[in-house]
């Protein structure tokens, strides 16, 4: 077994209890988020439809979600034109209403389209 | 027997002699000049306090030797070369810009509790539901305005307002930031020269007295945080 | 009247008093949020695992792979990190500040 360097954690005085007890509810709840089963699709048998749609359109804002973020990093960088701009956004804001308009006729309420992803479920 | 994966580096001679989680001799495997550092181990390791010690200790002792490298996350286990040989080849291109951008620097933790964040949900989370409609928009530039305003919302979720006393302090070791909120702690992850990190936390120290901010720092630790790009 | 030369004396290195979060939490504890959040929720995800069912009962265990990777990290000509290139343009605004007359 490698000896691990020592790591030093700063000094915490000045920081109150419930402000410590925050940290420990925070080191738990990263242990529960990890510790369950990530990725899990089990679909209703008594609303399969609902089910389905509910996942299709969770992957497909998902991966909405994604082109936002990398667009929106590649305009800030300073990467795309302004026509690209302009031509992302317009795509992004109708595949965002498409996905909803869709959802809403499953019975599929947006809040509803955030399954737990897992490991990449960070970039929602 | 199956692979487990402990992280990512930029050179493979000072891996020898180390040793895992379970006591296993490490390996540095090249696949097309991004090198993973592996061992053989028994079963998947269960994240217990004991065992993620030791990874954590097993990463530092790599972090040691080499100039650059990429902690992987704890657990991941492969059933054989190939599995991990694919995954490495396709993704190769990004992960050696990963490295490139974590060489000789390490990573300084500062938590804040009791942040809220100043604009909605956390983790730059954005529900489909909280899009601003209402406002009208010039037909010939919604598409614009729609990216300005998530790019307003995403440097939002980035401020940290209680740290603007502090940046002042440690604004020339900070190569990049990695801001997280969870559970009503903010945390801030630096990226910096690793012979910057006791002057590093002085900094911190000194100026989080001096403005009345109180915060936890930590490190330095091998850049989990800047494994990735997003 | 010279002053009394003598070698600038060493403060004395105060003993190591345990941290009110290793009071609280216990001396191993006072690391253990760290070690939890950078191995748990960061590092390089390689791979990943999905259970497939149906009326709640698991069927499928599959092992995915992960192969996203941003656009601009794998064409060439793009350039990385936006701190970088932030402190690349604050270079050369410093840079050209020095040249101006």
């Amino acid at each position: 077994m490698p000896r691990a360097k020592r790591r030093i954690v700063a000094s915490t005085a000045g920081l109150t209890v419930s402000e410590l007890a925050k940290l420990n509810d925070l080191r738990r709840e990263l242990e529960r988020t990890s510790a369950s089963s990530p990725l899990r699709w089990n679909a209703d048998p008594d609303d399969v439809q609902r089910s389905v749609a509910q996942l299709v359109l969770t992957l497909v804002e998902f991966i909405r979600k994604l082109m936002e973020r990398q667009a929106i990093r590649r305009m800030e960088a300073g990467t795309l034109t302004d026509q690209q701009t302009e031509d992302i956004g317009r795509a992004l804001m109708k595949l965002e209403q498409t996905v909803v308009d869709i959802a809403a006729r499953f019975g599929v309420l947006p809040d509803d389209l955030n399954l737990d992803l897992g490991p990449i479920g960070k970039l929602m | 027997m199956i692979l487990c994966v402990y992280a990512l580096v930029s050179s493979s001679r000072p891996v020898q002699r180390l040793t895992g989680i379970a006591g296993e001799p490490l390996r540095a495997i090249s696949f097309d000049r991004v090198i993973a550092v592996i061992g053989y181990v028994r079963r998947r390791p269960a994240a217990s306090a004991r065992h993620l010690r030791q990874y954590a200790a097993v990463v530092e002792s790599i972090a040691a030797r080499v100039p650059a490298i990429l902690p992987v996350r704890f657990g991941t286990t492969f059933d054989d070369l190939e599995e991990l040989t694919l995954v490495l080849r396709s993704r190769g291109s990004a992960l050696r810009q990963r490295v490139r951008a974590v060489r000789g620097r390490t990573q300084m933790t500062i938590r804040l509790v009791g942040s809220d964040p100043v604009n909605g949900p956390s983790r730059g989370q954005t529900p489909v539901t909280s899009r601003t409609r209402v406002r009208p928009r010039n037909r010939a530039t919604q598409g614009t305005q729609y990216m300005q305003e998530r790019l307003t919302m995403l440097r939002t979720a980035r401020e940290v307002p209680e740290l603007v006393s502090i940046r002042p302090a440690i604004r020339r070791f900070v190569k990049d930031e990695r801001v997280e909120r969870r559970s009503g702690v903010a945390t801030v992850h630096h990226l910096i020269p690793r012979a910057m990190a006791e002057r590093y936390r002085a900094a911190v120290t000194g100026a989080a007295a001096e403005s009345g901010v109180r915060l936890i720092v930590s490190g330095p630790f091998a850049p989990y945080a800047f494994a990735d790009n997003w | 009247m010279s002053p009394n030369r003598s070698p600038r004396p060493r403060p004395p290195k105060p003993p190591r008093r345990r941290t009110e979060a290793e009071e609280i939490l216990g001396p191993e504890d006072a690391s253990l949020l760290d070690i939890v959040d950078n191995l748990l929720n960061k590092g390089v995800v390689l791979n990943g695992d999905l259970t497939i069912g149906l009326a709640r009962v698991e069927l499928i265990y599959a092992r995915l792979s992960l192969l996203l990777s941003a656009a601009d990290r794998v064409l060439p000509g793009e350039q990385a990190d936006f701190m970088e290139r932030h402190h690349a343009r604050h270079m050369m605004r410093r840079a050209r500040r020095r040249t101006r007359p």
